[in-house]
């Protein structure tokens, strides 16, 4: 049986066991979708210097891995948030010696993000939801996860992350509605 | 506008707004590149336990030998006793 008649779940599972060449082959299934995960929220740049670091902790990380889950994105996901997250750490830190401070990230990220005009009508609203609401709607729209697969990248239960995403879909389709309608929040 | 329609076009240009340049080739061989050196050690730290255990099966003791005997474990008193 080839490799890529493998799921990640058993691939990981190999690797853990007898052959940790194995986990290679999981890391270049989802290379692309991880690295775009990374650049979406910290920038090309960035992606291209955290990436060896999510590989590093989810070789060292793996043996805990979820056997039931076969797609391993979801898992990888979450380590890749870890990873941005203390790179922002950091980056607060060296924002805090310079007397400059970041609050939110996510200014700095929609800033820097190359976006058509059109999608600039959603960035309020995108900057105005609470960070827990974004970032479910994010990875379903964006890394085209199920509610269940965000959940389970944010540790949070399924039906938390199912709200959350409804919430954060109303909150858009309202801005986007009251910015094309301007007269009726008169 | 309809909810339902602004809601899809909310969601089409939030796709539009994530969308990002592939990375090149090169940047994810240097990742995976990184890789290697945890794969390699753990690969020979299996090889080696592997070839220790080809070699020696004789040494191995049987179960019941494993543990030598134990002294009966003393009790410390306490200085009130």
């Amino acid at each position: 049986m080839t490799a890529d008649a493998h799921t990640d779940a058993d691939l990981i599972e190999r690797s853990v066991r007898s052959h940790p060449d194995a986990f290679v082959v999981v890391v270049q299934r989802h290379e692309v979708a991880v690295h775009g995960y990374l650049a979406r929220r910290a920038g090309s740049q960035a992606a291209d210097d955290l990436l060896a670091e999510v590989w590093a902790r989810a070789f060292a990380g793996r043996a805990g891995y979820a056997r039931g889950q076969a797609d391993a994105r979801p898992w990888l996901y979450g380590i890749a948030r870890h990873v941005l997250a203390a790179h922002w750490r950091a980056r607060s830190r060296e924002a805090r010696a310079t007397a400059c401070q970041p609050d939110d990230p996510w200014d700095e990220v929609i800033d820097r993000l190359d976006c058509a005009a059109g999608a600039r009508a959603v960035l309020p609203a995108l900057r105005a939801l609470p960070l827990a609401e974004r970032e479910v709607l994010l990875l379903v729209v964006w890394e085209e996860l199920t509610p269940a697969q965000a959940a389970a990248v944010l540790g949070v239960p399924p039906g938390t992350a199912r709200s959350r995403l409804h919430r954060a879909r109303a909150a858009l389709r309202l801005a986007l509605d009251s910015a094309q309608t301007p007269e009726a929040g008169r | 506008m309809t909810s339902d329609r602004a809601e899809q076009q909310a969601l089409e240009l939030l796709v539009a707004l994530g969308r990002v340049a592939p990375p090149s080739a090169a940047v994810l061989a240097a990742a995976r590149e990184s890789l290697w050196l945890p794969v390699d050690a753990e690969r020979l730290a299996a090889d080696l336990t592997e070839d220790a255990m080809r070699t020696r099966p004789s040494e191995t003791p049987p179960a019941h030998r494993r543990r030598p005997a134990q002294p009966p474990r003393r009790r410390h008193r306490g200085a009130a006793d």
